[in-house]
């Protein structure tokens, strides 16, 4: 929602089809919503529903505004127009490879079939720990038994976590690997947008699906 | 662009083939995130399912050690204490060396959660059963 803030007007500019532009919106989104909850734990605000959800409303509300004022440029963002059937169909072959893709790795994430030991060993637990602090937990993170849950990772991923356990109500290992096929579609949907074809963007997702397992 | 086509259909196939030597059921609900993740079961799996089932036994704020046993007894298992950590947040969770035989009596750890077998430790005094581990206390 945030993301539309500063992705928004740019995504116009660069002539990005719709299904580009909410997928950079949304990775914008989480990387705004991540660095203000950043800036709250940097002075001592703890994070909670009206902390995190009026700035994101704000970001929305301005996004909103600045993608209406340059969309009157914005006009050519179809993709180019394929000149015979046989490319239209293969078009759309292509086009349900990325679906089937994508609904391979959300059938491996809900059947139990793929997971990262690094999300159980530390994004997890810093992710949970946060979240229940509602700020960056320095504690846990200068506890020196767990030196091995990488205190000097960048936090991107827990306060992803924490962010949405504190919209739910707590955090779940199975929202976590959902997360896998969402932001695979994501970045297929960005690259569709800049490639305008449907032929790489298949072949990019069978690459980052199979590593996903 | 047919090269890019047939990678992608191999990709697929890889995937599709990467499912099925992961066991079956293939519909069923599986009970934690690390059920089918390999051709074995996957060590976690008992953690995942026993800390929930022990959290309630365990005072908020007490220290507690995870670990699967080696012949009866404490070892570096840093999979289980580190996936403890985010499993226990309102716990105060240590490495399982705390609670090795070679450890001083009054240093010892206080709660202890043995996966997949029993702890022989003669300091502590088991508290519960569960189908995936036990839990024990040091004794008074």
């Amino acid at each position: 929602m945030a993301g539309f803030f500063l992705f928004g007007a740019f995504a116009v500019r660069m002539n990005l089809d719709w299904p580009a532009r909410v997928a950079a919106a949304v990775t914008c989104g989480i990387v705004i919503g991540t660095s203000v909850m950043f800036l709250q734990s940097m002075i001592g605000l703890r994070w909670s529903v009206w902390s995190l959800g009026i700035p994101a409303i704000l970001c929305a509300v301005a996004g909103i505004l600045g993608t209406r004022k340059f969309e009157v440029r914005s006009s050519n963002s179809e993709f180019r127009i394929r000149t015979s059937k046989f490319e239209i169909r293969n078009s759309k072959l292509a086009a349900a490879g990325i679906a089937v893709v994508i609904l391979l790795l959300l059938y491996g994430a809900a059947t139990g079939r793929m997971t990262s030991g690094d999300l159980l060993y530390f994004w997890g637990p810093k992710g949970t720990h946060f979240f229940d602090a509602r700020q960056i937990d320095v504690e846990l993170l200068r506890f020196p038994h767990y030196y091995l849950m990488h205190p000097d990772y960048p936090p991107l991923v827990p306060f992803a976590y924490a962010w949405s356990s504190i919209f739910t109500g707590g955090f779940s290992l199975w929202g976590a690997v959902m997360l896998t096929p969402l932001f695979l579609l994501i970045a297929v949907l960005v690259f569709r947008g800049y490639t305008r074809s449907n032929e790489f963007p298949l072949l990019l997702a069978g690459v980052l699906a199979v590593p996903c397992r | 662009m047919w090269l890019i086509r047939a990678a992608s259909v191999l990709l697929i196939a890889a995937l599709v083939q990467i499912w099925i030597v992961r066991r079956p059921p293939y519909f069923d609900r599986p009970r934690t995130v690390v059920a089918h993740v390999g051709i074995e079961d996957h060590p976690l799996h008992d953690v995942l399912l026993l800390l929930p089932e022990v959290e309630p036994l365990i005072p908020h704020g007490a220290q507690v050690t995870v670990f699967h046993p080696k012949d009866g007894l404490a070892h570096n298992d840093h999979d289980a204490y580190l996936t403890a950590v985010g499993l226990l947040p309102h716990h105060f969770v240590l490495p399982p060396f705390t609670a090795n035989i070679t450890v001083p009596r009054e240093e010892l750890i206080e709660w202890v959660v043995a996966v997949g077998s029993p702890f022989t430790h003669p300091a502590y005094a088991p508290v519960a059963g569960f189908p995936h581990g036990w839990l024990y206390r040091l004794r008074e």
